[in-house]
């Protein structure tokens, strides 16, 4: 039988092409294993072969990765592996950057399962897990034969034909992702039941974990107030009378922009609410209430801030994904720069 | 250079948790900045100190609880 | 209070000349229970249907689900139809296997819909029970409020004429519920738990007469102690934006059922806290902090567990008053849907305080299924748009169904019934 052909990937260091100094080495390929691909070779044993190592400068790759990934993947291609394992990297920024983005380029683009290993703290985890296997290894290279045994073991399971959908009951980062399932106890079985555990101090696990989420450094205010360019935006939903955007009252991908020019207040001639989230009836009596425009109006003319910016920017915040809202959130801040708006009034329903 | 926001929110926990700089209380998930409950005077009252809440925000560096 | 449930066994239902159940058959008098319900004028074109288990039949246009029900000496959902009475003691009789469907003929985006067999029948506690549909029209000049107010008495009116027909039917094994106050006291070595109950949102204000708590509309509902018997009992009706639980949940209420089950076994079940989720931060403030002293210091609580009503507000005020509790020594868990987003983990939910470390799911919301066409509808002859789904977003009732579960009748179960949840990976 032939054996199941794998490809591995090193970076210039343990790829033994050199030190720092190589680390502008340029794609290439080399049959059979290299330097720790001998272990891990040996690792995998019978049944197993390392058909070829591939090798990158760590500058080479963070200089144009897109690029090099691309050059990579046609490379490997050329040796027809069933699997690709790259690194470990262990704690290396750069390393595990690289091979995230190799392992992901070729999951993509050939259709290969492709694995690596990082510590836990190596940001090409939060770069990559979602779509890539990454086992978990010790910051430093000391770790390297156990770090090459739980890649092996993983390698044995693809091999095997195993879909690997617990990431985190095979040694890797959980892609960090949820599913549908049928449970075989109700949820107030299974609430009281951890509930009962949590009392006794037994260990449980929660269905739904705590997320961590960016954290964007406050912008101090450029200019003074009274010569800053402020606009208003909503997640409340306004939209112009009719919606012609067709903005979703929910569920939304878009924002939508209202002109304000000229205009003293809001009236239900010209504007509505349109989110399916909350009560809109009070708003819609006086759009003023989501939107405080005819105030706005009020403290511009006392000079209290320089200059209403002549366009409202709105969406509808319920149920909208992070990607979305995120999207949005970077698309109207870009607008609103080009805009020259210093300053910014959300408000939130 | 990024552009300086305040958040008028009825859902402060909510602002909190995704890292909100400056917070100020809305009236009502239903009618953030107004409250049908109050006569226009009072309303517009009510609507102008909210503002000027958030204005204050604004000028601050950007703290979670600026108003 | 000592709460004796009668359970009067029903299998499927038809039409014939008297009302009555017998053999596991509920017979229905069409005419008398036409009478009966036309004779509020709110109401036009009263008609009654039956859909039985296993039949080719989709049931659509919920507005909300009753189980028949009938206390001999008065109590029978106080303050709807009858002034407020004492409920959770004595006998109930219980058409048990039947279910009184109200459907509504108003446009809502929020109707629920069932089918009587096929791939959503695993989830759906309608699926198998024989179901008797009440369909109307608003009366000229009836406005929502005053439709939905007559759409849960007429809902109410059946459940007691029907649970009166059970009351005279031969009983099976009756069921006691009992917990008294000694028992609450009692010293035991089991960790007591409190439950604390969601019954309704106010992102969606509640009408003035709509009924919720023993009548009431729970607009202003500042945390009180209920006893669980309580709300099996007929004290709870799901509110007119129902999402979440039918006032046939609240019945059998899923929290409620587990907790006596478990009680002197795992546990020892301290009491019903209700509550709200205030439309106002100083509201759920209020709430929480108001339902955690209830939990702690009246009931003396070791735990509590949590469950929600309504949208994405209802989140923050659960989780506002589970920090509320945890800062109080009690432990908490908590059942809540779960947001699908872009599918990550990070966006679960709209707020998640960063100790709520014990949250059972239960469910995707935005998961659906693939509904097959079927040969009898009974409802609208539309169905759509429903919350999420575009304007104009309208398909024919009896064609194949893409279906949100939340708008499957009793899979949106957020009171704990379902076996629905997601997993992380």
């Amino acid at each position: 039988m032939e054996s199941f052909r794998i490809v591995h990937y090193l970076n210039q260091f343990f790829g033994q092409l050199g030190g720092e100094t190589a680390a502008g080495a340029p794609p290439q390929i080399k049959p059979g294993a290299i330097g720790s691909g001998r272990v891990l070779q040996n690792e995998l044993g019978n049944g197993f072969e390392i058909v070829a190592t591939a090798l990158c400068g760590d500058n080479c790759f963070a200089d144009a990765p897109e690029a090099t990934a691309d050059e990579l993947v046609g490379l490997i291609a050329e040796f027809r592996p069933q699997l690709v394992i790259a690194g470990p990297a262990f704690n290396s920024g750069r390393y595990g950057q690289s091979c995230g983005m190799l392992c992901a380029a070729l999951q993509d683009r050939l259709g290969v399962p492709a694995i690596t290993g990082m510590h836990e703290e190596n940001p090409g985890v939060d770069q990559f897990r979602r779509r890539v296997l990454i086992v978990r290894t010790g910051a430093t290279a000391r770790s390297m034969a156990e770090a090459l045994r739980s890649l092996a073991a993983l390698a044995r399971r693809i091999a095997a034909g195993d879909a690997i959908d617990r990431p985190a009951e095979a040694g890797c980062f959980p892609h960090g992702m949820k599913r549908p399932v049928v449970r075989d106890k109700t949820a107030a079985q299974r609430a009281i039941d951890m509930l009962l555990h949590k009392l006794a101090g037994q260990p449980f696990a929660t269905e739904v974990s705590v997320p961590r989420f960016d954290r964007v450094a406050p912008v101090k205010l450029a200019t003074a107030l009274s010569a800053a360019n402020v606009a208003l935006v909503t997640d409340g939903g306004l939209v112009v009378k009719g919606n012609p955007d067709r903005m979703p009252n929910g569920y939304c991908d878009r924002f939508t922009t209202i002109p304000i020019g000229g205009l003293e207040r809001f009236t239900t001639d010209l504007v509505e609410a349109h989110h399916g989230g909350y009560d809109t009836q009070f708003v819609n009596q006086d759009l003023n209430r989501l939107v405080p425009l005819d105030a706005m109006r009020e403290l511009e003319r006392e000079g209290a801030i320089g200059h209403l910016h002549e366009t409202v920017y709105a969406t509808a915040g319920l149920g909208m994904s992070l990607t979305n809202a995120r999207k949005i959130g970077r698309e109207i801040g870009a607008r609103l720069r080009n805009e020259g708006v210093q300053a910014v009034i959300l408000t939130s329903t | 250079m990024g552009i300086a926001t305040a958040q008028v929110c009825s859902m402060r926990q909510v602002a909190t948790m995704v890292g909100s700089p400056r917070i100020v209380t809305g009236r009502s998930v239903l009618h953030p900045v107004g409250d049908p409950g109050l006569d226009l005077d009072a309303e517009r009252a009510l609507r102008r100190r909210i503002l000027l809440d958030a204005l204050k925000a604004l000028g601050s560096n950007g703290t979670r609880d600026a108003a | 209070m000592r709460l004796e449930f009668r359970p009067a066994p029903v299998y499927r239902a038809t039409f014939g000349a008297s009302t009555r159940i017998h053999d596991g058959t509920l017979t229905i008098a069409r005419d008398e229970l036409r009478a009966l319900l036309n004779g509020d004028r709110r109401l036009a074109d009263v008609d009654i249907e039956i859909a039985n288990p296993d039949e080719d039949c989709r049931i659509t246009d919920i507005f909300d689900v009753f189980e028949p029900r009938f206390k001999a000496n008065g109590g029978n959902f106080p303050g709807v139809l009858e002034r407020a009475a004492r409920v959770g003691d004595g006998q109930t009789a219980v058409a048990r296997g039947a279910a009184v469907m109200v459907l509504n003929a108003m446009s809502d985006r929020y109707k629920l819909t069932v089918d009587m067999r096929g791939p959503s029948a695993r989830f759906s506690p309608y699926a198998h029970t024989a179901n008797v549909c009440i369909r109307s029209n608003p009366a000229p000049g009836i406005d929502r409020a005053g439709y939905y107010r007559a759409l849960k008495e007429a809902g109410v009116r059946a459940a007691i004429y029907l649970g009166e027909a059970a009351s005279h039917a031969p009983s099976e094994d009756s069921e006691v519920l009992t917990l008294s106050p000694s028992s609450l006291s009692e010293r035991s070595t089991l960790p007591r738990i409190a439950y604390i109950y969601m019954l309704a949102s106010q992102q969606m204000p509640t009408e003035p007469d709509e009924p919720i708590l023993y009548g009431d509309n729970v607009r202003n509902l500042l945390p009180t102690i209920l006893h669980p018997n309580e709300v099996l009992d007929g004290a709870v009706l799901a509110p007119y934006w129902n999402f979440g639980g039918d006032t046939y949940t609240a019945q059998n209420h899923p929290m409620i059922r587990e907790l006596y089950t478990r009680h002197g076994r795992d546990l020892n079940f301290a009491g019903v806290i209700a509550t709200i989720a205030a439309e106002t931060e100083a509201g759920r403030s209020r709430s929480a902090i108001m339902a955690a002293n209830l939990a702690h210091d009246t009931l003396g609580a070791d735990a509590v567990v949590l469950t929600k009503y309504g949208g994405g507000i209802p989140e923050s005020a659960t989780m506002e008053t589970y920090d509320a509790c945890e800062a109080l020594g009690m432990k908490g868990a908590i059942v809540i849907w779960t947001h699908g987003g872009d599918g990550s983990v990070e966006g679960s939910l709209t707020f998640m305080s960063p100790g709520a470390n014990a949250v059972v799911s239960c469910g995707l919301n935005e998961e659906s299924i693939d509904l097959p066409p079927v040969a009898r509808v009974i409802g609208n002859a539309s169905i759509g748009p429903l919350i999420m789904e575009s304007e104009g977003e309208t398909r024919p009732s009896n064609g194949p169904l893409h279906l949100r579960f939340l708008f499957l009748a009793g899979a949106a179960d957020q009171l704990g019934g379902g076996f629905r949840s997601v997993e992380e990976y």
